[in-house]
This record gives C-alpha cells, structure tokens and sequence, in this order.
C-alpha cells in the first residue's frame, strides 16, 4: 500500500473524486429516515429487557440543603420495592475526583447529600419492579428524610458583592494592547450586556441507562454523546477489563452536547451497572428531569468598553464579565478574534458561586457570538452605519486583515482568495432586501401599528477543528469493509443525536469507492473497535471523515489490486488501468470488461483502517504557520500539542432577521429569517438546510422565549418542565430562508466545515440589534421578553 | 439489542382490579387486561412493543410525540386511558408506515426528521389532518402541527413533506 507523502496527507486540499455522484446531491434519503418516521428506531428508552427493574433517585426540594437524616425503613417495605441505594452506603467505591473541572465526580451528580441547586439529584436512588413504584417510594423517602437547609443565592452579582466563594480563580487575558488601542480611537462607548435567565437544553428524552451482568460481564445501554468513555470508566471503577463491557449506544433524542459533558450520563450507567449486580436482574435507571437539570453558559454580565475610529475600524474591547459557571472565559471574545482584525482586545472573569444548576453548552458558542453582535452593531448604531459595512470594514482574523490574509495565508496554503463575509453578506442583504428595509432605529410603522425592525449578524463559520490527542479518551478511527455482497459496512462507533453524520459518511464513502449509496452503510451503534469523535455537532463530521475518506481510498486500491490477481478478466492489468463505478470493477479502455466487486469480496477479506492520528501531522505543519506565528491562545488546551500557531478562520456566516413589535403588548414577532453559512463544501445540502433551520429557531427562541424563572423566596424553578418552558413551536417564528456557500476555504476534508452547532449559537442575540431598530432603544437585559419592550418605549 | 414486547409481572398480581378491553391496532384486534389508571401510551408501549409512541413531557401532554389516530381522530395517548379505547380502532406510526400511505415516504423525502423522537409523533399528526382534510392549506397544516414539540427544529419540512404528500393523494 502506498505511503502518503506530507503533502498528500493535507486532507483540506483533497479534492471530491471527479466522477461524485452523491457528495452534494439534494433528495437522498437519510439512513435513519425510515427507521425514524416509522418509530421503529430504538432509543435508550425503548430498551427493555427480561427481568428488568427500575430505578429512579430522589430530587432535592430544597435549593441548598444538607440531609441530615433518612430513614428508609418505610420506603423498603412498599411492596413491589427491591433495594434502596444510599449515599452512604458501605457499599459504594467511590472513584477518585476526576482531574478535569469540567466532569464531576462519577457518582457525584446522583449520590451527594448536599444539594446545591433546586432539584439536584440527591442522597438517593430507589429500585423497584415498576416506574410507578419507584415514584410512591420516592414520595415516601422524602417524607423520612430531615433536611438541613443553608442560604442560598441566585443572583451572581449578589453573590459577588457579599463575597461568594469563586468557583475558579479569576482571569486575565489581553491580545494586543488594549489601553494603546482606546488611545487611538476616535470613540469609545461603554455599555452592559446581561443574560438574566438561563435557557437549557429542554432535550427530549430524558436520562436514562440500562445494565445486565452476565457474569463477570456487563452489557450497557448508554444515552448520551459520549459511549466511547462509558468502558474506560466502568473498567476502572469495576476493576474488569474493557473486553468484558459492552456499550450499546442506540439512538437518543436531541441532546446537543448538553448534559453528557456533565457526566450524567456515565453516572447513570455505573449506577444501572452497579445495581443491576446488586440485585441480579436487568436496571433499567430513568432520570426525567435530566433535561431541565443544567443550563446553558451564556448566564452572567457582560460589561463592554469598545474604541472606534469614526469610519467605523475598531481599535480596541475590553470586556469585565462576571459568569456563572462557563469554564472558557477567554472564549468569550473568541469569535471577536477569530472574526475581525481588531488588535487589541481583553477580558477579566470572575465566577461567584451560586445555587443554580450546572452549565454546560449546547450548539456551543452563544456567549462568544454575543459578543460579536454586539461590538459591531453597536458602533454601527453609535455612528449611524449600516452594521453590515461595519462587519466588512473589520473583517480579519487575529488583528490582520482580510486583505493581509488574502496576500499571504490563502496562497501558502492553497485555498482560492474569495471573500467569504462579502459573499454571505451580499447573499443574505439581497434575500432579505436589507436595502429597501434597513431604516434608522424606531423609524417605521408598519399598517397594523407595530414596529418594524431588522437586524444583522455575521461571524466566523466553525466546526472545522480536527480533534485527535489530549485528553480524548480514545484515538479517532475508521475502519470500513467490503462484505461478500458487496455492501460496504463503515465501522465507526459513535452515538446518534441526529445530524445525518451517518448519510454523509455513506455518501462520501460511495463516491471514493465508486459503489451505489444505497450499498454502503455505517455501522454505529456497537464497538467494533474504531471509535468516531463527537456526535456530528461540533467538529465530528469534519473529524471523521479524514479517517473515512482515508479507509475508503485503501479500501478502493485493494479492491484494483486484489481484482488484477485474483479475477481472469483483468489478469496482466495494472490498477491503474481499471477503475471502480456502479459497484464494478471496469477497465478503463474497455467498460464492457467489468465485474462487482462482489465477485473480488467473496475471494478474499477487503478491510482497511485509518487513524486521524496517522494524518495529524499535515495541519501541524501546514503551511500557514509558517507565515503566522501567532500564539494558539484559543484552540482547547490539547490541540496546542499538535498545532502551536493559530489556525486561520477564512470562512464566515451571516444573518438577517425582521421583526415586528407591538406597542400595546411588547410583543415581538419574529417575521422573516434569512441565514447564510460558508460551509466550506457541502457535503448533504439536506442535511445542512435542516441544521439551518433548527439552529434558527433555537438561536432565535435562547433570548426571546426560552427561559428558567425562580422563586426568588425559595428558589424553587417555577417552569421546569415543556408546560412551562417555552421551546418554540412551529408557528413561533416566521418564514426561516436558508443559503449555503461553497468557497472551499475550510481545513476540513475537500475544503469543508461544519453547520450544525452554528446557528443555535449565533443566531442568539441577533434579536438585540433588530429590536433595537424596530423602538430605537437598547434592551441588553435577555432574554428580551414584552414586559422589557414596554419598559423601553416607556422611557422613550 | 433485544425489546420484549410484554412486561407485566408486577400488575398481573392485581388481577382483581383489571379491565378487560378490546381494541382494533393498526388493523389487527387484541384484547387486554389494564389496570383503570393505565394509559393508552403506556398499553401500546408495554404490551405490543410500538416504539413509535414517545414520552418526552412525562405525560402532562404538552409535547405531542405520543400522539395516536383513535376512530379517526388524533390523541395524546398520555393522558387518554386504555380503558376509555374500549371497543375502538388506534393507528399508530408503524401502522401508517406499513400501510404505504404517501405520507411516510414524503416525511422521507424531506427529511423530517434529526434526532427522530419527535418523528412519529408528527408523522401521525400528519396523517390524520390528511384523513379529514386531503387538501390542506399551509396555513392549516401548521395549525394542526403546530402543538408538536420538535427540539431540532425540523418543522419547515413538515409543512413540505404533507403538502407533497397531499398532492400525492390527488392523484
């Protein structure tokens, strides 16, 4: 088999095989899709096995308690209940804390006397032979338990003034310098950006895990993003060797990142695991409130102070932010540098500890986009400019310029020099009519009395980082291989959160290989020892598919190769002289000498592997790093190993939103979408124009509907559940207009980057700036709700 | 990964308080002994397996994706006991798919679905507007759906996938 060069191993400059059939093609049917639409898809929750038992553990009442007591003497007796798991009990090996901050403990987020939030799993976990049981027993626990209770505080600014432990010490970050860059402004404003409430995730199936021991062996149903680590953990938690766990990740219902990085869901499974031993039978554990448990990271103050030139150039943001539990504060002002070529930016974090729940992303990014959205049109509105010409004019990435960047990276590394944020931009404008709408603030009615707004947003494009060392549990691989019928199996383990990832991968993997999508499948829910990163959010598509795309090229050559041994028709050919389409193997000077590659597969075993690992050397020595050695601040920790200079952003998104506002009401109506994503190269437009969509309405509804109210006596969560909490239905926002460019500038394999985790995020308070043009005055406290509207045009 | 359709060991020893009812399921008759407080949800789930019936409210109805078609009517299975369905005739997602109607292969074709939980509850939905109404507008497609959760926010392509479907009918 042949050894890549360096060169060749550049997956971003791999180009799509020229004969694509399936790679960028409308109207291919998902994988999942008839397995989805007919319910016949199994999900974590569906699972239900001979023998099973239930578990389900208690949930505090209190915000901040201790217990002090439980007697669960009459809790036992309940007929139909099996056990009772304590927080104490003798029994339990607990393992040590983890090193990461950003995972508890793991049995902590069930088992912990102390409850720290209102709700917060705790002290105990119930078995008994059905649901309902579990919950009567529940019930019963809670009146035998004596509770302890402290003080507790919501507010974080509060909790700062009265001297509030800090969760993490405070932080410090400065690019550039950015008390040079006030001086050379012509302006400087200062204003604040409160997120008051807390959207969560709202996931749709709730945490559950389901256990079997067969002897020393243990069988998992896992729910969550993350199967791939459930067999470390339990193989050191239980001292039994990886080869004796099995870990099924069936599908699960919508997630986005959220709880899993958490730990709920290994706690879950260990505590299945563990009681299933104790009691000899199947458990099946369930944890209804998983989905309301947790929030997103965008909660705290956001204090800005931004310097400007009057033709709108930015010369330096500072940001003082208190945050409630984001672990990244840097990343707050990542988009800014990822995004635009201001010099000088800052930022000093502090996080006071308060009862709230834990925080975790979902569509990752929200609190980084913010920032993004904010800077730009609010100098845009300080000096009467269209916001879109203020994004332009700041374009860049890491304090230089597109202009720079177009001179010296986009050549090094062989990208073609289009400009992305002038494409999107004029993409979206054009689709909206930005021109004919765009209007000074508060200055137009429309004929049934509202307001009308617009507003604008643009921002990196990302998804695009591959992701292979550090603290990944295990190394991101692909094996793929050609069964005697021919049908391509991928094997590559990961769980299903639903971003058609597996219709791609077959798409790609058809096109390489020169076979039929309909003949190519990807086997994802067992361990067949190839393990994928992530769950297609993020950077799992872009990752992935350096793997797949290498495993399918091997696989192709050994199908010629083994084709001109084996099979009498192409005895005395080179490989060169044949090639693969339609599943036959043909000669190229001769199509009508062609056999399936069936009849290569029967004869002998056609398997290949790749490991991302193998590859990782191409974007450590990528070109561009050779021209920009600026420091790699901002990629996560690990990839710092590998990639030492920044990697530049050069490919961009952008988004237009009209809204009405009701006067009388305060209303907000939001009317029109359009988004525009550089997504690189796309692979399922499909796909893409669904994540598109969904991540619309999230985004949309983070700031405007979607939010968590407390008691402020108690601290008791008033709307903890889909009654109360308002996750947007169909009719909530308007007509969503979707626009995908294709300019090639991504590190991902052919040029590509993600989509799916973009739009949650970026779209969040895009809804700042459109309001802000419907009334003419800043609401900056969100989510941006009627009784704020009406305060503002109070005032006015 | 193994899914027994029955599981009953606990309520089968309070015989004495079992309801016997007969339902039509998908076109096939079946007779049950429920509980009186047992749910359609929960019958259809425990005791003939139909995956396609979700729970994500916990049954306080707000979410749709356990919506069933009863004498030609759609219903949230969460809060509609079994034994109110005495006598009556429930479709479900399986039902419908199996059935070839257009409006399974529509939902495919749009690719109505992300995570999928939410799917059946939509495609059932779906199916019984077009029952009693063949020709829908978009406007009254998205009354009809417009109560469904979908967290992925799949809903635009609904809307193409029954127009499509619709026309389908037509023909």
């Amino acid at each position: 088999m042949k050894v890549l060069t360096l060169e060749e191993k550049r997956w971003w400059l791999w180009q799509v095989p020229e004969k694509a059939k399936y790679i960028g093609k409308r109207g291919l049917p998902r994988k999942d899709a008839r397995d989805k639409a007919s319910g016949r898809a199994l999900y974590c929750r569906d699972i239900c096995l001979p023998g099973m038992v239930y578990a389900k553990s208690l949930n505090s009442p209190f915000t901040h308690a201790k217990i002090k007591s439980m007697d669960t003497s009459r809790a036992e007796k309940l007929p139909g209940v099996l056990y009772v798991l304590r927080w104490d009990d003798p029994e339990i090996k607990w393992p040590p804390a983890p090193t990461s901050s950003m995972r508890p403990r793991l049995l902590a987020p069930y088992l912990s006397p102390m409850a720290e939030f209102y709700g917060m799993a705790v002290g105990a976990i119930v078995v008994a032979e059905d649901e309902e049981t579990c919950d009567e027993a529940l019930k019963i626990l809670m009146e035998d338990t004596e509770w302890e209770e402290y003080p507790f505080i919501l507010d974080w600014e509060e909790a700062l003034e009265k001297g509030a432990e800090e969760m993490m010490a405070p932080v410090n970050w400065e690019f550039g310098n950015v008390e040079e860059g006030f001086k050379q402004a012509d302006r400087v404003i200062e204003f604040t950006v409160r997120k008051s409430e807390e959207d969560t995730w709202a996931g749709v199936e709730g945490g559950v895990a389901v256990a079997a021991w067969q002897g020393d062996r243990v069988e998992i149903w896992h729910y969550g993003h993350g199967p791939f680590g459930v067999k470390t953990i339990l193989s050191q938690f239980y001292g039994i060797p990886e080869s004796n766990i099995i870990v099924h990740a069936p599908y699960h219902g919508a997630l986005f990142g959220g709880i899993t990085w958490l730990g709920y869901p290994d706690a879950l499974a260990a505590i299945a695991a563990l009681l299933a031993r104790k009691l000899k039978r199947p458990v099946k554990i369930l944890d209804d409130y998983t989905c309301f448990r947790g929030a997103e990271w965008q909660l705290g103050t956001y204090k800005f102070k931004v310097g400007f030139k009057n033709d709108g150039t930015i010369t330096a943001v500072k940001l003082e932010t208190v945050l409630v539990g984001q672990p990244l504060p840097e990343h707050s002002l990542v988009k800014l540098l990822k995004s635009t070529k201001i010099p000088n930016m800052a930022i000093h974090a502090v996080w006071p500890k308060v009862n709230r729940p834990h925080r975790m992303c979902y569509r990752h990014g929200s609190q980084h986009c913010n920032v993004v959205v904010y800077v730009i049109n609010r100098v845009a509105a300080e000096l009467g400019m269209d916001p879109t010409e203020v994004a332009l004019k700041n374009d860049g990435w890491h304090g230089q310029s597109m202009e720079w960047i177009n001179e010296h990276i986009k050549p090094a590394e062989g990208f073609p020099k289009r400009d992305s944020l002038k494409e999107v931009i004029e993409i979206g404008k054009k689709a909206i009519g930005w021109d004919e709408k765009w209007h000074p603030p508060g200055a137009k009615r429309l004929p049934n009395g509202k307001y009308h707004g617009i507003g604008f947003m643009a921002v990196e494009q990302w998804a695009w980082v591959p992701f292979t060392v550090g603290n990944f549990p295990r190394p991101i691989s692909a094996g793929i291989k050609v069964n005697k019928d021919g049908s391509i199996e991928i094997l590559g383990w990961r769980s299903d959160g639903g971003t058609a990832f597996s219709t791609a991968y077959c798409q790609v993997v058809a096109d390489e290989i020169g076979v039929p999508y309909e003949s190519v499948f990807h086997s994802h829910f067992e361990d067949h020892g190839f393990v994928l990163w992530q769950m297609g959010g993020s950077a799992g598509v872009v990752s992935n598919l350096i793997p797949i795309i290498a495993a399918a090229r091997k696989v192709k050559q050994m199908i010629l190769e083994y084709a001109t041994q084996l099979l009498g028709s192409f005895n005395g050919k080179k490989t060169e002289e044949l090639d693969i389409e339609d599943g036959f193997v043909f000669e190229k000077a001769n199509p009508e000498n062609k056999v399936h590659i069936s009849e290569v597969a029967r004869r002998i075993t056609i398997f290949a592997s790749a490991d991302l690992y193998d590859y990782i050397e191409a974007i450590a020595n990528r070109k561009s790093s050779e021209v920009y050695k600026g420091p790699a601040s901002f990629q996560p920790r690990t990839f710092e190993l590998i990639e030492p200079y920044a990697r530049p952003n050069l490919i961009r998104q952008a988004h237009f939103v009209e809204v009405e506002v009701d006067p009388e009401t305060g209303k907000i109506d939001v009317t029109n979408v359009v988004v525009v994503n550089d997504v690189g190269r796309a692979i399922n437009p499909d796909a893409i124009n669904g994540q598109q969509y969904g991540g619309a309405y999230m985004g949309l509804a983070r700031n405007h509907m979607e939010a968590i109210y407390y008691d402020p006596l108690t601290g008791v969560r008033l709307n903890d559940n889909l009654l109360g909490y308002c996750v947007p239905l169909m009719n909530d926002i308007g007509k969503i207009d979707c626009h995908i460019v294709e300019t090639g500038m991504a590190y991902g394999p052919y040029g590509m980057a993600g989509c799916s985790e973009a739009l949650g995020a970026a779209l969040s308070m895009v809804l700042g700036p459109a309001v802000y043009n419907a009334i003419g005055k800043w609401i900056d406290d969100f989510p941006i709700t009627p009784d704020k509207v009406l305060e503002a045009l109070s005032k006015a | 990964m193994r899914l027994e359709k029955a599981h009953s060991t606990f309520y089968d020893k309070n015989l004495a308080h079992l309801n016997k009812i007969k339902l039509i399921v998908n076109g096939k008759p079946y007779e049950f002994l429920v509980k009186p407080n047992m749910t359609l949800r929960d019958l259809l789930r425990k005791k003939l397996g139909l995956t396609s019936i979700k729970d994500m409210c916990h049954g306080e109805g707000a979410c749709g994706s356990c919506t069933v078609i009863v004498d030609g009517r759609p219903v949230l299975s969460c809060l509609t006991l079994a034994v109110d369905c005495d006598g009556k005739s429930v479709e479900t997602a399986e039902g419908i798919a199996d059935s070839n109607h257009p409006i399974f292969e529509a939902y495919i074709k749009y690719h109505t679905m992300q995570c999928g939980y939410c799917t059946p509850g939509f495609l059932v939905t779906a199916k019984a507007l077009l029952d009693r109404n063949p020709n829908p507008t978009e406007e009254e497609i998205r009354e009809a759906l417009g109560g469904n959760i979908c967290r992925c926010g799949t809903y635009p392509m609904h809307i193409l996938a029954v127009m499509d479907a619709a026309k389908k009918l037509k023909r």
